[in-house]
């Protein structure tokens, strides 16, 4: 499974999204199950997949799916593909 | 109503995360202002979120004997029904897009937000003490409200300025909602305190609120215990709140490990941690443990607050006083609410319970004086005709280093667990321990534990979780 993959994965499995719903739209509070429960859930899921550990900052600018995409290249996952 | 006016009127009261500070005279003259234009006095629904118009309809409400019953901005639709059709509020006040079809007539507009007669013209009768209603603490589409009177309010609001000794330099983060007791005790502390209030509606997880943390010098933050879940998640030495010197945890029980990892970090910070415990029945506040005990004590209640008294009884009535005995908790003061409501023809009613409310906890005494809960009277199942107390169970697998959530009925214990699975057999090894048949137990794992909006456990959509199916799995 390619790092793209895995991480639209964790966001279909953490918030119940269908493929369709992932994108540049895809923002904390954009759908009910991206709250703060939901976000706590997404974060461990995302590090335990790519075994990191996401700073403090980053945990808190993580506010969306393409913002995520930029944090984890801080962290040499690409996820370009 | 002296919820304002403690202070000198030009120390700041509100800043909001965005728009124009208010002092606190400032602030007096918006509530008289909006409180000079609303409607006779009668009961009205406001659907809160933590910003200016929902303050200000707040004051105002108590400024003009409008009763309101608090309830979140995102309520959900069959709730609010039903509790339209117990209650027959006069009045509605809604941001304007959060609701349509039970605001029949303008009044007013303010902010976002509009003030609407919902068309019934019903003539309640409000006992003269009654000031606001709030809903019970964790059930979900139960109609029974707490009756809450000015005494109330003001008293409990004076004690917690007492014990936390808040002053006009603090600014406490609106990090609770306001429609929940903890969250309107920060805020009725603070303005009759003379203190400020940072409005936020934001979460501990997004990068606005620790932006205008750290902008407007937030002095204090008040959390349940999933915020110190989240604020620990984060790490509270790497956090960036430079004027931050106070956390308080109520809401629920954090266990004794987090509370020392969260008094540790605090401490390496030079700030204060207080964990404490209340319920909505006590408008919010019944016990305290001092921050210089924290550490020592995490997982004691402590001490009555100011005001206020505790005791244990037995289930005869009696009272305990041997330490390590446990009998429920008992608490006295002015703070406790005049009773519950399950209809709008309950309103007309006084003070049902003369100041006294028997918690429902389950806690011993130490011989200091200090309480500890061990359980919720009414939290027991019973398997195979042994009695579990469900937080008795939390606590053994917390211990364990697993974040649980334990529901339950009479022929089964359902464990929720947050993340993965042990690599032990979970349900074998709880079932020894307990004295239960393993089929008894059902184990899942969970990504998060099903929260509502004041951060407590979402009980009832946890035990919707579990199929039988699951069962028959383990």
């Amino acid at each position: 499974m390619s790092n793209k993959e895995k991480y639209d994965d964790i966001f279909i499995e953490c918030f119940g999204l269908a493929p369709d719903q992932l994108g540049d739209k895809l923002a904390y509070r954009s759908v009910q199950a991206w709250d703060s429960a939901g976000h706590m859930g997404m974060i461990a899921a995302i590090e335990e997949a790519f075994g990191i550990m996401l700073e403090t900052d980053d945990i808190i600018e993580f506010s969306s799916y393409n913002v995520g995409i930029e944090i984890l290249r801080k962290y040499g996952v690409d996820l370009s593909t | 109503m002296t919820l304002l006016g403690a202070s000198g009127p030009a120390g700041l009261a509100v800043l909001p995360e965005e728009g124009c500070c208010l002092s606190h005279g400032e602030l007096g003259a918006e509530v008289r202002a909006l409180a000079a234009k609303f409607p006779p006095p009668g009961l009205l629904f406001c659907l809160c979120h933590n910003d200016l118009p929902t303050l200000l309809c707040y004051l105002a409400c108590l400024d003009r004997a409008v009763v309101p019953l608090l309830l979140p901005g995102g309520i959900d639709k069959a709730r609010l029904a039903g509790l339209l059709e117990a209650y027959r509020p006069n009045y509605v006040f809604h941001k304007r897009d959060d609701l349509a079809g039970i605001s029949a007539q303008t009044i007013l507009h303010c902010g976002e937000y509009g003030l609407y007669r919902t068309g019934d013209d019903i003539r309640h009768v409000l006992h003269p003490d009654l000031a606001l209603l709030l809903t019970t603490s964790g059930s979900t589409g139960s109609r029974k409200l707490v009756r809450i009177s000015r005494r109330n309010l003001l008293a409990n609001a004076d004690s917690i300025i007492d014990y936390l000794g808040i002053e006009a330099g603090e600014r406490a983060i609106t990090t609770l909602p306001i429609h929940y007791s903890y969250g309107l005790s920060v805020i009725n502390s603070h303005l009759r305190g003379g203190a400020a209030l940072l409005l936020s509606d934001r979460s501990i997880m997004e990068r606005q609120l620790w932006a205008q943390i750290q902008r407007d010098g937030a002095t204090s933050l008040a959390g349940v215990p999933y915020t110190y879940d989240m604020l620990l998640k984060l790490g509270i030495e790497r956090l960036k709140m430079p004027a931050m010197r106070t956390f308080t945890q109520a809401g629920g029980r954090l266990a004794p490990e987090r509370i020392r990892r969260v008094a540790e970090s605090c401490g390496a910070r030079g700030m204060r941690f207080y964990t404490m415990y209340g319920q909505t029945e006590a408008t919010a506040r019944i016990a305290y443990l001092p921050w210089q005990e924290t550490l020592a004590r995490a997982g004691s209640i402590g001490r009555p607050i100011p005001g206020g008294a505790l005791w244990l009884e037995d289930p005869q009535g009696l009272r305990i006083t041997q330490a390590g005995c446990t009998g429920e908790l008992i608490y006295s003061g002015p703070n406790v609410c005049l009773g519950y409501a399950t209809s709008h023809r309950n309103l007309a009613l006084g003070d049902q319970n003369h100041g006294i409310l028997r918690t429902g906890d389950l806690a011993i005494i130490d011989d200091y004086g200090y309480f500890t809960l061990v359980g919720r009277a009414s939290r027991f199942v019973k398997i195979f005709g042994n009695r579990i107390a469900l937080d008795e169970v939390e606590s053994l697998l917390h211990e364990q280093g697993l974040s649980a959530t334990v529901t339950g009925t009479d022929e089964r214990l359902d464990v929720h667990l947050e993340g993965q699975l042990p690599d032990y057999d979970l349900q074998t090894r709880l079932a020894a321990t307990l004295g239960v048949n393993p089929t008894a137990i059902a184990v899942r794992a969970l990504p998060s534990i099903p929260r509502l909006e004041s951060g407590k456990i979402d009980y009832a959509s946890l035990a919707g979780i579990l199929s039988p199916r699951d069962v028959d799995a383990h």
